[in-house]
């Protein structure tokens, strides 16, 4: 049978590796896009386009700067690279300032409109009364020594507005003018000459990195053309860098991390069926990743990749796992991989858990990892599982003893008295520190500095922008309108918000199609006023002026009728303008989106309150709401790794039961403290961090649950086997926190102080003694109230007070209510008993749920009374004065309690009560959990529990001198003795026929004292303690019908128990077939 | 603004001494050039030239000062730094000389010819000089095919004997001409007045 399912399992690896050399020939793609990881704008698709639009517009823009102190050299190189980017197709070189062609379109174009084009000083100059200053202005320019006049020109347009208009449009880079056909200027005796354009293709694209590399190399462009400097700008640039370090880091990191890990195996093994084990696990892993990803996503993301390959340490894990068995008891092959099967299998479900959740994050490149991680993950398991029992020939190892005992040394530093100091030290250190860290936490999400941006591009970027002037930043406004013109009428309002702001300095220009063509009211309003204003006061006294003639003038009607210049007359694909046609995105969803781009933003919040009462205009900052996005995903991150630990409660306790919970809290632990600690170096705690910390979950249970899954002996192999995977992943992760990229960097630093933590406090995980899974037994049943879930309630209740924990407990109760179908059906029938016995209908499931509840609250309740008697509220005494009346006589006695109500309040109460030590008998090993949560609260109680499995003469000695010293000892009588079914009653309990133990009864007799019953239920806000007397003396039992005595003894007690069960149903808290 | 640059290269070129057939008169420096001027610009279609007159100061070294007196007043003051032109007391223009680097070009050729080379100017203009000292005519044409923003010329002639006396630009693409003729010239040793220097500082 497993043979044919490793047989299978050849035919998918097989498959897998087909796929991927397949794939392969035909040449893999890469994303190199860092931001392909980050996740997408989450607003809405108006915005998200506009943010793709000019995101991306700008991402494919290349400027390039030839700079030389000689002209021609400078224009020779710019002209013979310009030539080989058109003719390689990389990039659409464009001339970028207005050239001959492109100015006399432009003014064949506007020329039948001009009446409508007005300048904005100009307009502001008619509306100020200041028309004499055009006319002026155009005399000087005719007069003056700078002849713009042409005649045609002049008999057209005698106040020469169509030039002002043409040299007010806010070209871009109009420092640059053409010199001979070329974008130029000059500085500091350096000629620049620029060549600038779009990228043909998108600037992640590997290839067009490398082509455009190529050509643009440094190294040979300096031989070929010496004293000529070169200035790039481009994401095109940043990307190409970005991607080579990512290439680099990824072959590094995971040549190094594969190399340490070869190394550590050989160390340890010192063969090579080890070694070779472990490269197959890795392989297939990272095969059928590989081909997974690629069928998937059809490309690989380089970051994906890269993240991936840190893969390899945690793949190694369960290999190693089944490595180190051979270390242990000598066994086939076969034998060792069922001793690490279970753990192996947990492991990888709860890694792979942690791994998919990465999925419910919206980054496409996150989706790889995570599909990624899981696939590979899964495959290395399978292989493990399938695989290496089948090919292990391994021999005993000769050093396994030493190797053993080295495991032993290790395990010891967690378990052995003789470390408890140093231990505790340890942990107060680790404690002191992560407190230390607290107050320095603090969050960044400034993607900025997630990126590493090549500091030499940067200094190019900055020295290009210093000579050319401020090309279009990353913010914009959006403007949505019904149609064209209504956009154009509100980029005309936001145009004279933005204006104050350009002569002030806040902004340094902004692109606008309305400021190169004005909304057809604004062209209607200009020739109103241009006739009214400039043309009736002016034209005939500046025509006489020129000695011109009037020429025909358009009427008013024709004015008011005149045509408009639209956009789409500008945009079209071969207009003088096309470049701008990023400023018009067309209809998206039905409503025309205009983009406002703006240069040389310096007062980001005045400019973003430019909109502010702008209608359907909106201020977007991508890089702020990226922060933003970041910030917001970090947050669900934390989420994400609370959603993970949830989603692993159910794998764990379906095998631990509830104590499977105490498997998350060696990682949970690692979770809090990493952040702390990092901390403490400073470091921020970014979103990468917080991703991080998924995974910190899932792989730290894995050593938990390797931990929780070996006993006695084999503790030495597990912990040899976590060390073992704890290294190699610390080899990988650490390699990434070398990385330069900071997101890298973060992700890698925190993962490695996650692990190691994670492996420090694994051992945390450890059973306490042996037990095979829960049987029917009430003993073996894990109780609800265990050590670790004390020590939880404890703490919330000390930070959230009773009516958090109430309230905690709702949000966590349920879902144990849900999950724990067994107690479930219990508690229904019981509660279907107590139902049917006072003639009611059966139980819903919502009687259940508030009878989990109220266990969830006496356990609640216990710690209180233990930590704080004094806040438990009012306790009611009913039937007290018989005791008291003992124990002022200085006597003792036997007090039998049970499971219906808290029976602990007593305990807690003792003093009060019998001024004299309570000694309470447990049956089980539940005294030792029982302890350890008193002891932390109360140190002095812990002789006060005796442990007892049967009650044989010593025992009976012992209690009978405490009885005589005035003690007190308190039994459980609704519980039968772990070790024997005989000394048993069946007796009527609810109206069937229930077994009860007729131990506290011989007890009694045996120790010649009186004994009584107590019942301590909760009654409102506090608690009523109901006591009965038993036997007022002593009970006395005959030899001769003992059997028939204890068993009247017992049906006498079960009456009593009884009416106080139908006095407080959901109070019982016996969680077993009690009727079994 | 190309012509303006020219028309600088024209007035000024002519001032160095290495000008074999050219103004005999030269420049040396703390000299300063004073003299009126008469501009028409020919333009078809309008029935008379628009005639401009007024004064202008040449400075080596600091710039030119251009007033236009009749029929509009407006002065234009071009420094290395650029060009600035007012009228009524407003500033009409200003063209920083960053913006255009045809205007550094032609400083570049400007300081050659004045320095006695002719290179750099040659490798624009194709030059015919005739006549002699007292009397002498030159003609520049553009090598490159004329055009409207980087060189608006079809041809360039200048007359002149001891100074430069009248300049021809004709405009391409159109019939259009400019015609100057400079008159009243001397040169002096007077150190400018202060309405001069202060035009010439406030277009820095």
């Amino acid at each position: 049978m497993s043979r044919l399912f490793a047989l299978a399992w050849l035919a998918v690896v097989l498959l897998a590796g087909a796929h991927l050399v397949w794939r392969a020939a035909e040449g893999l793609h890469f994303q190199t896009d860092l931001t392909a990881l980050l996740p997408r704008e989450e607003r809405d698709p108006a915005l998200q386009r506009a943010n793709d639009v000019v995101t991306n517009g700008l991402a494919k823009h290349v400027v390039l700067l030839f700079g030389a102190d000689d002209r021609e050299k400078a224009r020779a190189a710019a002209a013979d690279i310009a030539g080989r980017l058109a003719a390689e197709g990389l990039v659409s070189v464009a001339t970028g300032g207005l050239d001959k062609n492109r100015l006399q379109s432009l003014g064949r174009l506007y020329f039948p409109y001009r009446r409508g084009l007005l300048s904005e000083d100009d307009r502001r100059r008619l509306l100020d009364g200041r028309a004499g200053d055009i006319a002026n202005r155009a005399l000087s320019q005719i007069y003056g020594f700078v002849g713009m006049a042409d005649a045609r020109l002049l008999r057209q347009d005698p106040f020469l507005l169509m030039p002002a208009f043409f040299s007010s449009l806010p070209i871009p880079m109009s420092r640059l003018a053409v010199d001979d056909g070329m974008m130029s200027l000059q500085q500091d005796g350096m000629t620049w000459v620029m060549v600038a354009g779009q990228l043909n293709g998108g600037p992640y694209a590997l290839d067009v990195q490398r082509r455009l590399a190529a050509l643009l190399d440094e190294g040979s462009l300096r031989a070929a053309r010496p004293g000529v400097e070169l200035l790039r700008l481009g994401a095109v640039f940043y990307a190409r860098a970005g991607a080579e370090q990512a290439m680099s880091e990824t072959s590094e990191i995971g040549l190094l991390s594969t190399l340490g890990t070869i190394l550590l195996v050989l160390l340890v093994f010192r063969a090579l069926s080890a070694l070779w084990l472990s490269l197959l696990v890795i392989g297939t892993g990272v095969m059928t990743a590989l081909s997974a990803s690629l069928w998937l996503f059809g490309e690989l993301h380089v970051g994906a990749l890269l993240f991936g390959v840190s893969l390899i340490g945690v793949a190694v894990d369960y290999s190693l796992q089944y490595c180190t068995e051979i270390f242990g008891a000598p066994a086939s092959p076969a034998l060792r991989l069922r001793r690490v099967r279970a753990g192996v299998t947990l492991g990888a479900a709860t890694t792979v858990i942690g791994y998919l959740t990465l999925f419910f994050a919206p980054f496409p490149g996150l989706h790889q990892i995570a599909i990624f991680s899981a696939v590979g993950l899964v495959a290395a398991w399978a292989t493990v599982i399938l695989w290496l029992p089948l090919l292990d020939r391994s021999a005993v190892p000769r050093h396994g003893r030493r190797l053993l005992a080295f495991g032993a040394g290790l395990a010891s530093l967690w378990e052995d008295r003789r470390y408890r100091r140093p231990r505790r030290a340890a942990a107060i250190l680790l404690g002191v520190a992560a407190l230390a860290g607290v107050p320095r936490f603090h969050v960044d999400d400034d993607v900025r500095h997630m990126q590493a941006l090549s500091p030499d591009l940067r200094v190019q970027q900055e020295h290009i922008l210093r000579l050319i002037g401020d090309t279009a930043g990353s913010r914009f406004f959006v403007i949505e309108a019904a149609d064209e013109e209504g956009a154009l009428e509100r980029e005309e309002a936001l145009a004279d918000a933005l204006r104050p702001l350009v002569a002030d300095g806040a902004l340094r220009n902004f692109q606008a199609l309305a400021r190169y063509v004005p909304s057809a009211a604004r062209q209607r309003d200009n020739r109103r006023l241009l006739r009214r204003l400039l043309e009736e006061p002016l034209l005939e006294g500046h025509l006489r002026q020129l000695q011109l003639e009037l020429p025909p003038m358009p009427t008013a009607d024709q004015d008011e009728a005149g045509p408009a210049l639209t956009p789409s007359q500008v945009l079209s694909g071969d207009g003088p303008l096309a470049s701008l046609a990023m400023l018009d995105m067309g209809r998206v969803n039905g409503v025309v989106t205009h983009v406002v781009t703006l240069e040389g933003v310096a007062d980001v919040e005045r400019v973003a309150r430019a909109a502010g009462g702008l209608e359907d205009v909106r201020f977007v900052d991508p890089t702020e709401s990226f922060t933003l996005l970041l910030g917001k995903y970090r947050y669900r991150a934390l989420l994400l790794t609370g959603l993970s630990a949830v989603l692993m409660v159910p794998l764990v306790m379906g095998r631990h039961g509830v104590g499977g919970l105490r498997l998350l809290v060696p990682p949970l632990l690692a979770v809090i403290l990493t952040p702390a600690l990092r901390a403490l170096g400073g470091a921020a705690f970014t979103f990468f961090d917080a991703m991080a910390l998924v995974l910190v979950l899932s792989v730290g249970v894995d050593y938990a649950v390797f931990c929780a899954e070996s006993r006695g002996e084999r503790r030495q192999v597990t912990l040899l086997a976590v060390a073992l995977a704890a290294c190699t992943a610390l080899m990988s992760f650490g390699m990434l926190a070398l990385s330069g990229v900071a997101a890298v960097h973060a992700f890698g630093s925190t993962m490695s102080l996650g692990i190691l933590l994670a492996f420090i406090l694994a051992p945390m995980a450890w059973a306490d003694e042996p037990g095979g899974p829960a049987d029917g037994h009430w003993a073996r049943l894990a109780e609800r109230g265990t050590w670790l879930g004390m020590r939880l309630i404890l703490l919330l209740y000390r930070i959230a007070g009773r009516r958090g924990c109430v309230f905690l407990l709702w949000l966590i109760v349920p879902y144990f209510y849900l999950t724990d179908g067994r107690r479930r059906r219990h508690s229904l029938d019981f509660l279907g008993r107590v139902r049917a016995f006072r003639g009611e209908k059966p139980p819903g499931w919502r009687d259940g749920l508030i009878h989990f509840m109220s266990f969830a609250e006496k356990a609640l309740d216990t710690v209180i009374a233990w930590s704080a008697p004094q806040r438990t509220g009012a306790i009611r005494m009913v039937g007290a004065e018989a005791i008291r009346q003992v124990a002022a006589e200085g006597r003792g006695g036997l007090l039998i309690v049970s499971h219906l109500g808290n029976a602990d309040m007593c305990r807690a109460h003792q003093a009060k009560l019998f001024g004299r030590p309570l000694n309470v008998l447990l049956h089980t090993r539940h005294a030792v959990h029982y302890n350890r949560i008193l002891r932390a609260i109360h140190p002095d109680v812990e002789a006060r529990t005796i442990q007892v499995t049967e009650i044989g003469p010593e025992t009976a000695i012992d209690l009978k001198e405490r009885v005589e010293r005035g003690e007190w000892i308190a039994i459980a009588g609704d519980r039968i003795p772990v070790l024997s079914r005989t000394r048993i009653s069946r007796v009527s309990f609810l109206g069937h026929p229930a077994a009860f133990s007729q131990g506290p009864f011989i007890l009694g007799a045996l120790m010649d004292c009186p004994v009584h019953l107590m019942f301590c239920l909760r009654e409102g806000a506090g608690f009523s303690m109901y006591f009965e007397t038993f036997a007022e003396r002593r009970l006395e039992i005959q030899r001769k019908s003992r059997e028939q005595i204890l068993g009247d003894m017992c049906q006498s007690y079960a009456h009593i128990l009884e009416r106080y069960c139908l006095k407080a149903p959901s109070q019982w808290y016996n969680f077993f077939d009690f009727w079994a | 603004m190309r012509r303006l640059l020219v028309l600088l290269l024209i007035v000024l070129a002519p001032l160095s001494p290495a000008w074999s057939a050219g103004p005999s008169q030269t420049m040396e420096p703390g000299q300063v050039l004073r003299g009126r001027f008469v501009q028409e610009r020919h333009l078809s279609g309008f029935g008379a030239p628009l005639r401009t007159e007024g004064r202008f100061v040449l400075v080596p070294g600091r710039g030119l000062i251009w007033q236009a007196e009749t029929p509009f007043a407006v002065t234009t003051v071009i420094t290395a730094a650029g060009l600035v032109q007012t009228a009524g007391g407003t500033e009409t223009m200003r063209l920083p000389s960053a913006r255009l680097p045809f205007l550094s070009r032609l400083y570049d050729m400007l300081g050659g010819v004045l320095g006695g080379d002719w290179r750099a100017m040659e490798s624009d203009f194709a030059t015919t000089r005739s006549g002699d000292d007292g009397n002498w005519r030159m003609e520049l044409v553009p090598r490159r095919a004329p055009d409207q923003v980087s060189m608006p010329f079809r041809s360039i002639v200048a007359k002149g004997g001891r100074f430069l006396d009248e300049v021809v630009l004709a405009k391409a693409d159109s019939e259009d001409f400019d015609r100057l003729s400079f008159l009243d010239q001397s040169l002096s040793r007077d150190s400018l007045t202060g309405a001069e220097a202060s035009l010439l500082d406030s277009s820095r």
